[in-house]
């Protein structure tokens, strides 16, 4: 019985063995039409070229729409949504973002409708909505048990950091950076962890505990910079020179790294962190006698 | 240890193990023996073995791509191989003499009136026969019984539907009968006429397997074998390799390029004289203002010698121009060559193109095997998904 079992399955074993599978059916080209328009849109996000990216997953929404996708085309809303915010624009992030919750929602994607009001709510703090953000993390705090992700959970409990901190709960809100930080552990996302970083070195810098913010910023600056990623680079510098200023410590070194983020701001094109930099580096001047600068 | 001190359970299980070993054994011999014999009926049908072969020669201007054991096609199929090829000797009008052997039954296409065309097969100088196939003519190997016969011995057979002429009967220099031609009463009149002695004649309800005799096209009949036959003697229209035909169309250019620096060293001799008449003409002028009385004269020799010059460059403006017209030949020559190796090598682009195609769709199917796929890794095409960042503060 055995030796006949074997020879039954060496012999299936052979013949699966002899072809390969068949090629999959070409897709329709509508469908590809979209697929390149979603790719190509997915390229600009990851380039960070916004107003780029913007115009091209506005087209994959309308191409998956018109396909009756409606999964992909709320995808392509999201980061429609994305890139409205990373442009400031907040109306139109805040529109694209509803719509994508609201047909997860009812296709029943709890992870992707998570994902939706998680970038809500950061559209909410960027445009000083306090209610609107509020209101969505008190949303997202009730589903957060649901999500298996590490990573959508640490964007989670950052963003809760970030709400804490700018009602001056430091306690809580190094409580929830600090969750934040173990998720991205988990998630090996190292962005994440440089963020959290940064965030916490900001978070000492409130509760007035420079030494602590400055190895924090050190930390972060030194992440970015193995992930070299340049937006995180500025803002370190940024942070590390505000808080030498602040607490009146080695002024030509805040000056130097004030100047270094300056210039980075202006090669990133990023005029609102740009000024606040620029604005940094005249107080330090100041503060080391240089008023002829 | 011996089989018979295992316990009876190990050695029954001990002699499927052998049944099961005996199986495989014997299949594995089966599917290889399969096999073998496959490999072997096809190398047989591909070189011929087991058929009748029957020798050909051609005499050729260069033996450039061709090879010992090379193809012979004849309508797209392969029906021989070259076996000799040889130079010829010093002094013969052709260089090269090459014997090949074509394949039962394609001899049978083989006329007298065949030609065999060197044609190129590649970029590299390749080149293969190809014969085309016969129309009008005795076929070169005869498989009747063939007989010479004087004409009181042929009255008996006219008439007869399986006998037939064996050559072609001539007055003065033309045909008046072709070979295969009944022999019926007029035939056998007209042959009477002429005044010949012997005829050869076909005995179409004997045939042989064998081949009895080959067409001779020097005397117009059919020839019995002799014992060393060389093998009939097929006319050659030789195309040259690809590298041969490209040095002829360089050689063309260069030959035309002296003509051409003639022609303009021609037209700068022309402007010459035309600079000489020109100061000439100048120089009489300047005389004749003093000379009034002498102008006429002085202005006919002017208008001569100017007369025989312009017909001196209208001379050479006519050579010009036939200069000219033999380098634009030359010229239409070099393109339509070039125009024929395109054609001709047509196929190469396409079989390059299909080639690419199978590549991939090879490779493809690889990617979707079931044990390979996981060396390829994932696709890197993925769809993209909704992208969330944690913030900066």
């Amino acid at each position: 019985m055995n030796n006949r079992l074997i020879i039954v399955t060496l012999g299936l074993a052979l013949v699966a063995g002899c072809r390969s599978a068949k090629p999959p059916p070409p897709a329709p080209m509508h469908v590809e039409e979209a697929q390149r328009a979603a790719t190509q849109a997915a390229k600009f996000s990851e380039e960070e070229n916004w107003p780029a990216a913007t115009q091209q997953w506005k087209l994959a929404a309308d191409l998956y729409f018109l396909l009756n996708d409606r999964t992909n085309a709320a995808v392509a809303l999201h980061n429609l949504g994305e890139a409205d915010r990373q442009t400031g624009n907040w109306k139109a992030a805040d529109e694209a973002l509803s719509d994508a919750a609201r047909i997860n929602e009812e296709l029943g994607r709890r992870k992707e409708w998570f994902r939706n009001y998680l970038a809500l709510a950061q559209v909410a703090a960027n445009a000083g909505n306090t209610n609107a953000a509020a209101e969505r993390l008190e949303a997202l705090s009730k589903r957060v048990g649901e999500i298996g992700d590490s990573q959508l959970k640490g964007t989670f409990h950052n963003e809760i950091g970030l709400w804490r901190l700018e009602q001056r709960r430091f306690s809580e809100a190094a409580e929830a950076l600090g969750r934040a930080g173990n998720y991205f552990s988990e998630a090996k996302d190292r962005y994440g962890a440089a963020t959290v970083l940064a965030n916490e070195a900001k978070l000492y810098e409130r509760q007035g505990n420079y030494p602590a913010a400055m190895d924090g910023w050190q930390a972060a600056l030194v992440q970015f910079e193995a992930l070299a990623h340049p937006a995180g680079i500025a803002h370190s510098l940024v942070g590390l020179g505000r808080t030498l200023l602040v607490a009146g410590q080695d002024l030509p070194k805040a000056e130097d790294l004030l100047r270094r983020a300056v210039r980075n701001y202006q090669i990133l094109k990023k005029p609102k962190e740009l000024t606040e930099a620029q604005a940094l580096l005249a107080k330090c001047l100041k503060a080391e006698g240089k008023t002829g600068q | 240890m011996p089989l018979q001190d295992l316990t009876p359970q190990l050695r029954t299980r001990l002699s499927r193990v052998e049944r099961l070993v005996g199986l495989f054994v014997t299949v594995a011999t089966i599917l290889l023996m399969v096999g073998l014999t496959y490999y072997i009926a096809q190398t047989a049908k591909r070189k011929g073995w087991g058929r009748q072969k029957l020798p050909y020669f051609l005499l050729v201007d260069s033996a450039t791509g061709l090879q010992v054991g090379g193809r012979v096609k004849l309508m797209g199929f392969d029906v021989g191989e070259i076996t000799h090829i040889t130079a010829g000797e010093p002094y013969d009008p052709y260089n090269v003499y090459l014997q090949m052997r074509i394949w039962e039954p394609f001899y049978g296409y083989v006329w007298a009136d065949s030609r065999a065309k060197i044609v190129s097969a590649d970029f590299l100088g390749g080149r293969y026969i190809e014969i085309t196939k016969g129309t009008n003519a005795p076929p070169s190997y005869l498989f009747y019984q063939l007989r010479t016969v004087t004409i009181q011995e042929a009255r008996p057979y006219v008439d007869r539907p399986n006998i037939v002429l064996g050559q072609e009967i001539y007055a003065s220099n033309h045909v008046v009968l072709d070979a295969y031609a009944p022999l019926n009463a007029s035939n056998v009149n007209t042959i009477v006429q002429l005044e010949l002695q012997h005829i050869k004649i076909i005995d179409k309800s004997m045939p042989s397997k064998k081949p009895t005799a080959m067409w001779d096209d020097k005397t117009a009949t059919y020839q019995p074998l002799k014992e060393e036959n060389k093998g009939y003697w097929l006319q050659v229209e030789e195309s040259p390799a690809v590298t041969e035909r490209l040095e002829r169309v360089v050689n063309t250019v260069e030959h035309a390029l002296p003509d051409f620096f003639a022609l303009t060293n021609k037209l700068a001799t022309v402007l010459t004289n035309a600079a000489a008449i020109v100061t000439h003409a100048d120089d009489l002028l300047v005389t004749a203002k003093p000379v009034l009385t002498n102008v006429a004269s002085r202005l006919d020799a002017v208008l001569s010698s100017s007369d025989s010059t312009i017909l001196t460059a209208q001379t050479n403006v006519n050579v010009v121009v036939s200069n000219l017209v033999v380098t634009l030949e030359n010229v239409g020559n070099l393109t339509s060559n070039l125009n024929a190796q395109v054609q001709g090598n047509g196929f190469v682009l396409r079989q390059i193109s299909d080639l690419i195609v199978h590549s991939d769709e090879a490779v493809q199917g690889l990617k979707r095997h079931w044990l390979l796929k996981g060396a390829f890794g994932p696709s890197t095409n993925q769809p993209p998904g909704s992208i969330v960042k944690p913030r900066l503060e």
